[in-house]
């Protein structure tokens, strides 16, 4: 006996013969005076075009939108994010399904993401029936455990008649963006001075003074600028009496951020120790942000979908700290050029007296002798090496720091609670830092 | 045994399936019956509805019981054996009392007599027809692609036997024919929307009782709409209207039938021919099947209608216990659903608020005949621009393909940008219909002649442009369909 095939692959199982089919029964319907084919005839003619109608307009008067506790979080930190959708018009929506593409290292809590071809993102699939001038609104929550830029959207969306006898589909462009910053600890953490860490930070000349900070008085020299007598003090010594300015000690700090974590870039990428380089400079720049300092950073990594290497230019600015670690959350493990070629090319365009800080994963002969060569011609250095191996020979006049073993990140769900407490601290030093520049 | 997971749509799926299925069917069971004074319509698609229900219900749960399959066979005759008297008792003695077994004797003697095919037999056909689809409809896959064809195939049988049926079946067939349409539409929502929740990650499921009513509404407008339309739209209303149009069709007609007897004189002679070849095979026919016996001998004998007796105080009892029992199911089914509602709104991970609001509405009513008015504005313009006639038709035509094929470019991620030009999209479309990009070049090409008042010159011009877009459009399915 052969089995009734039905075609899946249709999209609806309703087309234009049922308006044909309509007619043909009318016409029999008249000429044989059977009520009950025109009975079936006016169904068919009331029932199609109302549906047909109905899904037309199903999408019209959709708002579909992402909606997050925040925009910015710390690695491990949990989000809130409400998915709304409201309908703007008279017809209610019988069935809704909103495909919306979700990335897969920013899991939803509770809920599973439908596997796609890529294996960076999956689809949050989600239903939904919307009465008349209805919005609805539903609340997940997010997981941040890795750091990244992360994309939400675009949404396909399918509708129809409330019978389902039709459906359409369409796209909302839109996508929004979640940054997850590097987990940032404090400097002691990480084995490196508490004090001081990249030196001393005191003029050793008195080139620029601060005319705000007055230090002392004393007599006048000829050489002295007449807006420096103190007058009130000249009058009581009944002689000329000069102010004295305190030096002016900006201290200028670059973070050249190595990617690369292995000798050679055709070997690929070592994700954790990339992850720790990365943190490591999040951490760096913190503490130089806390202490005032101008700071910058430059990675030879781009962001994603960009070949330009990162690069954010030396500042005291209060949003400068929430820049640093916005382009270190988009780094990728994808090197655009060498760290030494990057030290080569960038260092004649900074400050003369900055120190540059060269935090790595891997140190090869070639970085060595670059450090070397700047150092010759006078620039302040530090290195930060990550490496399982110290620096195969001495680096005088360079500030090492080998910290091949320190644990940053990585820790055990149970211990969410103590991880929590750092974040807040890390939070709270971008807010500090915001609030006092500000 | 595994536990048989409750779903209520899934059930209401069953229900309407079935209640469906027997709109169509229960006219032909009542031609079994041949006393039309004796035909409660309602009564007896409920009853038939409720057997295949039984039959679903119970391959389900043998389906779930583990127990051997030797056994679950045995037990399936034992159902059926007993469930055909069932039907002959409902179908042909429905006045006698469910526990008055002597209309027993009388459907015996009746299947005894082989003169005539008996009702009973009718009756014994219909009850196995009945477990075929409670079989079938049990053991289906109840997915939405299956739903629709019931419907599609319902509709036919219902065309199909609107014409066939005896007069007293026909009569209550308007009714059956609005239920079938009722159940079935409420069907197809159900499929589409268990369809949809399978996919669907996320909290609850939003297709709950509010949803129903909507959906019941709705379709009870649809359907009162379409009562209102048959008013108009009937034997009478096409009458009325050829009343109407006699001025114009009579001489039409006056006219028709003088070509049409003007066919038949030519073609004569070949008629004739044909007529005494007809005559011939009919008078062989008709010597052939000279013994068989005239149709009023196959009447069945009539028969007296058993005195009612007199039920049992118990069965008295039992009809109260059975009332009790269902008013404390549908209380605990109440209790139930509220205890779900109130969990729910506990958990509160779904808010629904109204957007309702006059100002709103009537903005969007505004904004409606604003979009309404500015597209007459359009067609006026272009009924300026290209006249009345074949040329706006063109123009119309080429200005909704080029708007289609940007719609489907948009819809593979190249959407046109507002200030692009169409030569600066077309490098666009280029990359979202690689196979067609000279087709998409010609659709471009046309849609800025029409915008410059040069429309195609002939109907196979116009053709030639739709067939580009057919084109396009077979290409992006094939793209569809591979990925």
């Amino acid at each position: 006996m052969s089995r009734i095939t039905i075609d899946y692959d249709k999209e609806t199982q309703f087309s234009e013969a049922w308006i044909a089919l309509a007619v043909m029964l009318t016409i029999f319907g008249f000429v044989f005076r059977q009520r009950n084919l025109m009975l079936v005839a006016v169904l068919l003619l009331t029932i199609v075009p109302i549906a047909w109608l109905w899904n037309k307009l199903a999408l019209s008067g959709l708002r579909y939108e992402r909606i997050f506790s925040e925009r910015r979080a710390f690695q491990g930190e949990t989000l809130e994010l409400t998915l709304r959708v409201s309908n703007w018009k008279l017809l209610p929506m019988g069935w809704l399904q909103i495909e919306d593409q979700f990335p897969l290292d920013v899991p939803l809590l509770g809920e599973e993401l439908l596997t796609s071809q890529s294996s960076s993102f999956g689809y949050l699939s989600t239903a939904f029936s919307l009465r008349w001038y209805e919005r609805v609104s539903r609340r997940y929550r997010l997981d941040c455990p890795r750091r990244g830029f992360y994309r939400f959207g675009p949404a396909h969306l399918k509708s129809g008649d409330i019978f389902g006898l039709f459906s359409q589909e369409g796209w909302q462009q839109e996508v929004d963006w979640l940054i997850v910053y590097p987990k940032v600890v404090p400097i002691a953490q990480l084995g490196l001075l508490s004090k001081e860490p990249f030196g001393e930070t005191k003029a050793r000349q008195r080139i620029f003074e601060d005319p705000m900070r007055t230090v002392g008085v004393r007599e006048h020299q000829p050489e002295d600028s007449f807006r420096h007598i103190h007058w009130k003090a000249t009058a009581r010594q009944q002689r000329l009496q000069a102010r004295v300015y305190e030096p002016t000690t900006s201290f200028n700090l670059i973070i050249f951020l190595n990617v690369a974590t292995f000798p050679k870039h055709w070997q690929g990428t070592d994700p954790v120790l990339l992850e720790r380089a990365i943190s490591v400079a999040a951490s760096i720049a913190s503490y130089s942000a806390g202490q005032r300092y101008t700071v910058g950073v430059m990675a030879n990594g781009s962001v994603p979908h960009s070949d330009q290497p990162i690069k954010v230019l030396p500042s005291r600015d209060p949003k400068q700290l929430a820049r640093i670690l916005e382009a270190l959350a988009a780094v990728t493990g994808f090197a655009t050029s060498s760290i030494e070629n990057l030290l080569l090319v960038e260092s004649p365009k900074l400050p003369w007296g900055a120190t540059l800080v060269v935090v790595t994963g891997v140190v090869s002969e070639e970085l060595v002798v670059t450090l070397l060569r700047l150092r010759d011609v006078g620039r302040r250095l530090v290195l930060v090496s990550l490496d399982q191996k110290p620096p195969d020979q001495e680096l005088e006049g360079i500030l090492c720091y080998h910290i091949p073993g320190v644990e940053i990140d990585f820790r055990p769900p149970s211990r969410r609670g103590e991880v929590r407490g750092e974040f807040v601290q890390g939070r709270q030093a971008v807010e500090t830092f915001t609030r006092l520049g500000g | 045994m595994r536990s048989l997971h409750l779903n209520w749509r899934r059930e209401a799926l069953y229900v309407t399936l079935v209640a469906a299925e027997m709109c169509w069917f229960t006219p032909w069971s009542l031609v079994i019956r041949q006393r039309a004074e004796a035909l409660a319509p309602y009564g007896m698609a409920l009853s038939l509805g409720l057997l295949v229900l039984a039959v679903i219900y119970s391959c389900r749960i043998l389906g779930r019981l583990q127990i051997d399959l030797l056994y679950q066979r045995v037990l399936l005759i034992v159902a059926v054996v007993v469930s055909i008297p069932l039907v002959i008792h409902v179908v042909l003695y429905p006045s006698y009392g469910w526990f008055d077994l002597s209309w027993l004797g009388k459907a015996k003697g009746s299947l005894l007599s082989f003169q005539t095919l008996p009702p009973e037999a009718g009756a014994f056909a219909l009850a196995l027809f009945l477990w075929w689809r409670g079989i079938s409809i049990g053991q289906r896959t109840l997915n939405f692609q299956g739903v629709t064809f019931s419907f599609r195939l319902g509709v036919l049988l219902v065309a199909f036997s609107a014409p066939l049926l005896p007069i007293p079946a026909a009569y209550h067939f308007a009714t059956f024919i609005v239920l079938f349409f009722f159940f079935s539409l409420l069907a197809v929502a159900l499929a589409r929307v268990e369809e949809v929740n399978l996919a669907k990650g996320g909290v609850g499921a939003p297709f709950n009782f509010s949803w129903l009513g909507i959906v019941l509404g709705s379709i009870a407008a649809v359907l009162v709409v379409a009562g209102l339309i048959s008013r108009v739209y009937s034997i009478e209303g096409f009458s009325q209207a050829l009343r109407w149009l006699q001025p114009v069709l009579v001489p039409l007609l006056r006219a028709v039938e003088l070509v049409l007897l003007l066919l038949l004189w030519l073609l004569s002679p070949i008629l004739m021919w044909l007529f005494r070849m007809l005559q011939q095979v009919v008078d062989v026919l008709a010597d052939n099947i000279e013994g068989l016996e005239p149709l009023e001998s196959l009447a069945p004998e009539d028969f007296t209608r058993p005195v009612p007796i007199e039920s049992p105080l118990w069965i008295g009892a039992l009809r109260y216990i059975c009332l009790s029992v269902v008013i404390a199911g549908i209380l605990a089914i109440l209790a139930l659903m509220l205890r779900q509602r109130r969990e729910r709104q506990r958990r509160g991970d779904e808010i629904r608020e109204s957007l309702w609001s006059s100002a709103v509405f009537t903005d969007g009513v505004l904004n409606s005949l604003r979009h309404g008015w500015g597209r007459l504005q359009d067609l006026a313009a272009l009924m300026g621009q290209f006249g009345p006639g074949m040329r706006l038709y063109a123009a119309v035509s080429i200005r909704k393909i080029y708007a289609n094929m940007a719609r489907l470019a948009e819809r593979q991620g190249f959407p046109r940008q507002p200030a692009q030009t169409p030569y600066e999209y077309l490098p666009v479309l280029g990359l979202a219909f690689p196979d067609c990009q000279a087709e998409a070049v010609a659709i471009t090409e046309a849609y800025v002649k029409v915008h410059y008042g040069e429309v195609p010159e002939s109907i196979g011009d116009l053709q030639c442009i739709r067939e580009y877009w057919q084109r396009i459009q077979s290409s992006y399915k094939n793209v569809k369909r591979e990925t």
